[in-house]
């Protein structure tokens, strides 16, 4: 009898250890991928900051402002040409006809075919500015430079 | 026989009794035997247990657990919260960056790895990294704040030496756009100047990022006219608000010139000098929209009088008119004609207490209350004599920075109860609002500010299609020596539009323009700042989408005060 109360508590004891150990891992593992999932997600979130600043860097009103002149060339608008989307004339509606329109019987007999004659163009190169002929090698790039720009 | 037996009997109770003796003793020392090989065991399989959870189980969690070391440093030092414009557009941050640090007791050769280190880092300061390579101190930087290139290159060079330690920067996207609004920190992350120094603690300890009234798009448009009014008058400097009159959001405010926040040891205090609101300037005529509003306010009515046909003299001082007309004069053509000497009589009739009752409850006579802490206290005269009253009501003998001015105008043309300017969007003034004017002269002096830019000093502000009110103020700065620098000029130009219901307040003034042919010589308020405000207006209109006005709304709102104008040709047109 008292051998069986001592495996018992043996069993007992080693069953609640063996519990308390697994317990324990699985909490750390628990913790450790928490930690790893809130890392990564500061990770992330260092990334976008360093994305964002980038972002508003590059869309820096002055950045923007000389891009517009060198690539559009164009200048501002008058603000008398301002109008809201509000104000534009609605558009009619039946502009387009919904249905083949109905082809008079006058129309219907058989009209004459008139044959397309394809005729081949040769495109012409028009130039406003007729570039002088290039004396010397250096000169020339620099034409060509300038065309390509 | 007897004997025999009872020896026999004696004999087996002490064999018995020894061999029990021996037996307990046998028993006892077997069950210590076995407790002790118990607790062996257990000892053992706990060790065992503990090395196959250490080596095995959780040896697969040791990145993660690295990982969370990183986090456990990151959390315990937040990064600086960051600053948005009113659109959400990034105008501070804190990045993370790489520093450089070297152990120099295990360097080998100094020389050798600031030859390397010069290749990889520009401008590296040879005396000093020198001395840190090879001070013998385990602890040294070398450099902060790195690329990524320039840290990959250093880990290239394989030098044990050198280590990285991690860090924040502060960066900001938009370089000098908003840079005296903004401010800027030192390198250990601790605002020096701007809102950086005055949210320097709220930014710190919580991730809440700072939402401010500044749109950079307006801001750009403002920096960008006051640099083109520096460049063509050969100014000094510039300053321009952008404020909202109805809750005081400021969505432009330029200080030219502007300094890198990025780079602020590349600037100079000049550069840094924030005339938005620390610089104070004896601002001239504008201060005449105060003395008049103050009069109309008061009870009198336009149709008053005032003879500037010759000088106003007071004591050893008289008061002349830069154009003037030599003649009795209205309310409306005072302010139109900017007459100093109409002006000083206002102030005259007003008297001194009530003149300064009214500047006082403007703000132009003590410090303004400000997001930012570098706001400068205005210099008004420290016995107000008689001659005070008359200049004060023209805009002399009294210095206050263009925060205040703009402030004022938005408070006179508004509702006609105080604004408090601010930057920071969440900003609630502690102070009452109370009411300075009552709202029928506001309507009156809206009428007075549109009709001298339609016939007064203020016509180059004009943009066709938008009805905008102002007025001029041409100031002789003063002389250090005593008096005044004729040569030395501050113009202005204070505009509000739309006149007849004013949303914004937009103010330029430009430090000691000089004029060019194209103005005849003049480096006034009407040549020098009114076309800068006026296209300050043409950009805030095309940005924010404000349609043009009906014509003949404009009319109506200016004809009750035309008929207290002499008419010539001129006033005939525009009736």
């Amino acid at each position: 009898m008292k051998y069986m109360i001592c495996l018992a508590v043996w069993i007992l004891t080693f069953a609640v250890g063996g519990a308390l150990f697994w317990t324990s891992n699985k909490v750390q593992e628990a913790e450790s991928v928490n930690y790893g999932l809130v890392a990564g997600l500061q990770k992330q979130q260092d990334d976008l900051t360093v994305l964002q600043a980038e972002w508003d860097y590059l869309n820096n009103p002055a950045y923007l402002d000389k891009l517009v002149q060198a690539t559009f060339n164009h200048s501002a608008q008058g603000a008398m040409m301002l109008a809201s989307s509000a104000s534009l004339p609605r558009m009619r509606s039946g502009i387009l006809p919904v249905r083949k329109p109905e082809v008079p019987e006058s129309l219907k007999k058989e009209q004459p075919v008139i044959v397309a004659v394809a005729k081949t163009v040769q495109p012409v190169m028009k130039s406003q500015v007729t570039p002088e002929s290039p004396k010397q090698k250096s000169q020339f790039s620099m034409v060509l430079a300038s065309w390509t720009n | 026989m007897n004997s025999s037996r009872e020896d026999y009997g004696v004999q087996q109770n002490l064999s018995s009794q020894i061999r029990g003796e021996r037996s307990s003793i046998f028993d006892l020392a077997r069950g210590r035997l076995s407790f002790l090989g118990t607790v062996f065991i257990v000892l053992y399989v706990v060790v065992a247990a503990r090395v196959i959870d250490l080596s095995v189980i959780q040896g697969a969690l040791l990145k993660i657990k690295e990982a969370r070391v990183v986090e456990t440093q990151v959390a315990e030092k937040p990064m600086r919260a960051d600053i948005y414009d009113r659109n959400g557009i990034l105008l501070a941050t804190t990045l993370k960056t790489q520093s450089l640090f070297v152990d120099s007791t295990i360097i080998q050769d100094p020389k050798g790895v600031l030859a390397q280190l010069n290749n990889i880092i520009p401008n590296l300061p040879q005396k000093k990294t020198l001395e840190a390579l090879s001070s013998g101190r385990r602890f040294e930087w070398v450099a902060r704040d790195l690329t990524p290139e320039q840290q990959q290159n250093i880990l290239m060079m394989g030098e044990p030496a050198l280590g990285f330690k991690e860090e924040s920067r502060r960066v900001y996207p938009q370089g000098q756009l908003a840079s005296h609004i903004i401010g800027y920190t030192d390198i250990d992350g601790v605002g020096l100047s701007g809102l950086e120094r005055s949210y320097n603690d709220a930014l710190q300890n919580s991730h809440v990022p700072l939402k401010t009234t500044i749109d950079v798009r307006l801001q750009y448009a403002m920096n960008k006219e006051l640099a083109a009014a520096i460049e063509e008058f050969q100014a000094k400097s510039a300053t321009g608000i952008i404020m909202n009159i109805r809750n005081g959001e400021l969505l432009a405010a330029g200080s030219l010139p502007l300094f890198d926040p990025n780079d602020v040891s590349a600037s100079n205090d000049d550069q840094r000098f924030n005339r938005l609101t620390l610089g104070v300037y004896e601002l001239g005529s504008v201060f005449k929209i105060f003395s008049t509003a103050a009069l109309l306010n008061e009870g009198a009515a336009m149709g008053r009088t005032f003879d500037a046909t010759k000088p106003l003299k007071s004591g050893r001082f008289s008061i002349h008119d830069y154009h003037a007309e030599k003649r009795v004069m209205t309310v409306p053509e005072v302010f139109i004609h900017s007459s100093n000497i109409g002006s000083a009589l206002m102030g005259q009739q007003l008297g001194a207490e009530k003149l300064k009752s009214y500047y006082t409850q403007l703000g132009l006579m003590s410090k303004p209350e400000f997001c930012i802490k570098e706001v400068g206290s205005p210099l008004v005269p420290g016995t107000w004599r008689d001659i005070n009253t008359l200049t004060a009501s023209y805009g002399h003998g009294i210095a206050v920075s263009p925060l205040q001015l703009a402030a004022a105008v938005a408070t006179t043309v508004g509702d006609g109860t105080y604004v408090h300017p601010h930057v920071a969007m969440d900003y609630k003034s502690d102070a009452v609002t109370k009411r300075v004017f009552s709202e029928q002269t506001a309507i009156e002096m809206r009428r007075l500010m549109r009709l001298n830019a339609l016939e007064g000093s203020g016509k180059k502000a004009l943009v066709s299609g938008y009805e905008i009110g102002g007025k001029t103020g041409t100031a002789e700065k003063p002389n250090p020596r005593g008096g005044y620098d004729r040569d030395k000029k501050i113009s202005s130009f204070v505009s509000v539009f739309p006149s007849h219901d004013p949303q914004y307040v937009v103010l330029v003034i430009v430090d000691e323009p000089h004029g060019h042919k194209g103005t005849y010589g003049y480096a006034t308020g009407g040549w020098v700042a009114a076309p800068a405000a006026g296209r300050v207006v043409e950009h805030m209109v095309r940005i924010m989408g404000i349609k043009p006005y009906i014509q003949d709304e404009d009319k109506e709102f200016v004809s009750p005060i035309l008929k207290y104008i002499e008419q010539d040709d001129k006033l005939a047109r525009a009736n």
